[in-house]
């Protein structure tokens, strides 16, 4: 899915602004963030930027502005005019989008869960990097396959590096070809995975189902799933015990933050991520590979 | 020949009476199809969360009419759609005003309130339905009545 197949969810104003904007600027958004009666507002690389109606990169006060009727319509869009059949994605926070991808959304949220009402939309616009992963296939082909953590604060790379991931171990890229089982709660992940290679992709399932799922029907040998957390710790160390390699992320700087986690401090023990990746952004996005051991 | 000719002006009424008499009837067949679409979107929503887009869609396959053709058009909103395709329909006032409210809302609300509305539409439309029936053989005879007596009373003019 590529940028301009997200603009026909949008409004007519914000698209036309957005096809103002600079190539080499339009191609580096990663998150576009519409709230109601506000700016919007772009996210390149760690920042955050405004535009007006011109496409011109501007102040937070003449940023351009949607109000209630563009930000239903767009709404409506997204929803395919059928807010009720999102219901439980909305309980979760997002959208998911028809042809992959998905929507955060954020707004009043109501007793039964979900939103009563919604005021902001955060639209993450999926990248596929093919190649990003290279170094970690690199080490594979050197060490062998180990589970690995990949860590990193928001919206530094992680998705796009597992997909990488996920892409070059399934169709055989600089390694032999690995049956790949991808958990995928909140379809990011899978989006142009589909047709890889050694792929099975379960989606919309909550993240630790999934990894017991996958684990004693498809036989994976990876599984890679994204932005891992205390309640998947049971079924992650549940799978590495019956032999699968898993390779997830995570929201931390580095695996020694996880150790003051609770139930998150396991993940660090016991050998089930021999391997870390830090991934960062210092003026372009930053890889580092390292033996866990080495950053406790 | 004056006799043919007021025979011919009588039947000729008569037959735009039941011709009248019909769209009555054609009234309330319309209010028996959006009934049943309502239905058949509740399951569709409810069960398999099925987009209305394709719910309609669906549902068209197995019913044709005019209202349901401007529904699947498939490009808008689907409150908006709702709305166009209530403004062909010809029932009464009343029925039009509850399903046009009913449309503003369409699509965008949660499943428990969707349902809720679309539950209370088609309370007020089945009260609506079996008001229409009953009164319907009535409707139909006067109908027909008035234009018989229209034809009578132009022929005796006439004659």
């Amino acid at each position: 899915m590529n940028k301009s197949s997200l603009f026909k969810y949008l409004p007519i104003s914000i698209t036309a602004a957005m096809n103002s904007l600079p190539e080499q600027l339009l191609d580096a958004i990663s998150e576009l963030r519409i709230r109601k009666n506000a700016p919007i507002s772009i996210t390149v690389g760690n920042k955050n930027l405004t535009f007006d109606a011109n496409g011109r990169i501007c102040d937070l006060t003449s940023g351009l502005r949607i109000g209630g009727e563009e930000f239903s319509e767009c709404l409506s869009r997204l929803t395919n005019s059928s807010l009720y059949a999102c219901d439980e994605y909305l309980k979760r926070g997002f959208i998911p989008l028809d042809d992959g991808g998905r929507v955060g959304v954020c707004g009043r949220g109501s007793p039964e869960g979900g939103f009563a009402e919604i005021f902001s939309l955060n639209i993450r616009f999926p990248r596929f990097l093919p190649d990003v992963a290279v170094g970690l296939i690199e080490k594979y082909r050197e060490i062998g396959l180990k589970g690995t953590l990949v860590c990193s604060p928001p919206a530094m790379g992680k998705t796009t590096f597992l997909k990488s991931t996920a892409f070059l171990l399934a169709s055989g890229k600089g390694i032999s070809a690995r049956r790949v089982g991808i958990a995928d709660e909140r379809m990011e992940l899978s989006s142009s995975l589909n047709e890889c290679g050694f792929v099975d992709i379960l989606t919309t399932r909550p993240k630790a189902e999934s990894i017991e799922l996958l684990t004693r029907t498809m036989s994976p040998e990876i599984i890679i799933c994204d932005e891992i957390s205390a309640d998947e710790v049971d079924a992650v160390i549940e799978a590495q015990s019956s032999g699968v390699v898993l390779i997830a992320s995570a929201h931390c700087k580095s695996p020694a933050e996880l150790e003051s986690r609770g139930r998150m401090k396991r993940l660090t023990q016991g050998g089930i991520f021999p391997l870390c990746v830090l991934l960062g952004y210092d003026d372009g996005y930053t890889c580092e590979i390292f033996e866990t051991e080495e950053l406790l | 020949m004056n006799w043919i000719g007021a025979l011919l002006v009588v039947t000729a009424s008569y037959y735009c009476g039941v011709l009248v008499a019909e769209s009555e009837k054609k009234r309330l067949e319309e209010v028996e199809l959006i009934i049943s679409l309502l239905s058949y979107m509740r399951r569709r929503m409810s069960v398999e969360r099925m987009s209305l887009y394709r719910i309609f869609e669906s549902f068209r396959a197995q019913n044709e009419s005019e209202f349901l053709e401007i529904l699947t058009a498939n490009s808008g909103d689907a409150s908006l759609l709702w709305k166009e395709a209530v403004a062909l329909l010809s029932i009464d006032a009343d029925l039009k005003c509850e399903l046009l409210i009913f449309g503003e809302s369409l699509g965008k609300l949660p499943m428990t309130e969707q349902i809720k509305r679309l539950d209370s539409c088609t309370d007020v439309l089945i009260k609506g339905k079996d008001r229409l029936k009953s009164e319907l053989p009535a409707r139909q005879k006067s109908r027909r009545t008035v234009c018989l007596l229209f034809g009578l009373m132009t022929a005796i003019i006439l004659l």
